[in-house]
């Protein structure tokens, strides 16, 4: 019994060393051929490493191998094989003479087409750019316009001078960016101009500018409300002054002192602006001073057809 | 409900005291299909607009009677409903100071006057992230 046991231990020690030797060498092999794949699809030109450096199927102990070991390692280098092959690019194919003369017949046919193609295609976006700009020019005139009406709509629905004086203020202010100014009214019976509004309130502005000042002279001189090609009367310290006529009845006049700290110049949508806020801040200082004279009084039809001529 | 009212996403509401200033930022703004515009005469109005209806961006102005737009956007940053609200201020503050202040208690951008109608409604457009008409 003891010399069986022997035997069976024998047997069975050699059978262990047999396996861990095979199981040592097939690990070592599938690591080798993990970090040869891996190398493989990690590199850009991996078709050229697969070319050069050929996949030597390793040998392996054929005996005490079972047949599913051998044929899962088949299996896996077969599939390995073919996903190699699947990544290598075909081989291009050489084109015959008669396919290169085709080609650079082709080449030769669509050249002149090509260049209008490209030269039709800078026109195509330089009249884009214009239509752009015209776009951009046109928009910004809509909304000067804009800016025109909502001003005059605004002149025009106030019914009493101070509220039409807060507008006037409002609107040099906010839209022309003139930050000090002072807005004159004209004295018939004295013939002098006396400040009426001064922006801002802390402004000093009482000096009134009579018959024998230069501002008067130029100011009455006009005769008729002022225009942007008109030059704005200067007196040498501020940006300018513009007579405020109602039709050729001087009412008063806006002396423009300085700008507000981002802007430096009137642009010429600025004098359109200041022009309509001249002319039409004339008409609606008459009209509140004429609406706040008759306030008191009826209208009757015969005034009306006196008006009217009727 | 018309085409138009169906294609407004965003509310906006304008809060400026000058009455030409604030139908010339209406308008512009017009121009933005997907907004719809609510005006305020000043702080107080704005927030009285703001209770009843939730806007997505407000423009304001910064010298106002009985409540300031400096005082609006600190009113506004301490709501937590209005905490992340863009608010863009339109003003005639032009100096750097002023600037800094509204941006430090919260105002998001900061335009001064006079504006240009197009510039507005670009930096709408920007802040909304909507696309150019």
């Amino acid at each position: 019994m003891s010399a069986e046991k022997d035997a069976a231990r024998v047997i069975s020690e050699t059978a262990e060393s047999f396996l861990r030797r095979v199981i040592e060498e097939g690990s070592a092999i599938l690591s080798r051929s993990e970090a040869s794949l891996a190398a493989f699809e990690t590199s850009p030109g991996s078709g050229e490493i697969a070319s050069a450096q050929p996949r030597v199927r390793p040998s392996l102990p054929s005996s005490g191998i079972a047949e599913s070991t051998r044929s899962d390692r088949d299996d896996y280098f077969r599939k390995l094989e073919q996903n190699e092959a699947a990544k290598r690019p075909a081989p291009a194919a050489t084109p015959t003479p008669a396919e290169d003369e085709l080609e650079k017949d082709a080449r030769e046919a669509t050249q002149p087409l090509r260049a209008a193609a490209r030269e039709g295609e800078t026109e195509l976006e330089k009249c884009l750019l214009e239509s752009r700009a015209c776009l951009r020019d046109l928009e910004a005139t809509h909304f000067e316009l804009a800016t025109r009406f909502f001003t005059a709509l605004r002149i025009h629905s106030v019914s009493e001078t101070p509220d039409l004086l807060d507008s006037l203020r409002e609107v040099i202010l906010n839209f022309t960016g003139v930050a000090e100014f002072v807005l004159f009214l004209h004295d018939d019976a004295q013939g002098r101009l006396f400040p009426l509004l001064c922006e801002p309130s802390t402004f000093a502005c009482s000096n009134c500018w009579g018959r024998e000042s230069a501002e008067y002279r130029h100011l009455t001189k006009l005769g008729r409300p002022w225009r942007v090609s008109d030059a704005l009367v200067e007196n040498g310290r501020d940006i300018g002054i513009i007579p405020m006529y109602a039709q050729d009845r001087l009412v008063g006049a806006l002396r423009l002192v300085s700008f507000l700290p981002q802007k430096d110049q009137l642009s010429d949508s600025d004098k359109e602006l200041l022009a309509l806020v001249a002319h039409e801040g004339a008409i609606g200082l008459e009209n509140t001073w004429n609406r706040a004279l008759a306030k008191g009084q009826r209208w009757t039809q015969t005034d009306m057809e006196e008006l009217l001529n009727a | 409900m018309s085409a138009e009212e169906s294609m407004q996403r965003f509310n906006a509401l304008v809060v400026e005291d000058s009455p030409p200033m604030r139908k010339m930022i209406v308008f512009a703004l017009s121009r933005i299909a997907e907004l719809s515009v609510v005006e305020a005469d000043d702080g107080v109005d704005a927030l009285r607009q703001i209770a009843r209806k939730r806007f997505d961006i407000v423009l304001t102005d910064i010298n106002m009677p009985i409540l300031d737009g400096l005082k609006l956007v600190k009113r506004l940053r301490a709501d937590a409903t209005y905490a992340d609200v863009p608010i863009v201020i339109i003003t005639t503050e032009g100096a750097q100071e002023d600037r800094e202040r509204a941006l430090a208690l919260g105002a998001t951008n900061y335009l001064t006057k006079p504006i240009q109608a197009p510039e507005v409604i670009s930096l709408v457009r920007e802040i909304l992230h909507l696309k150019a008409a």
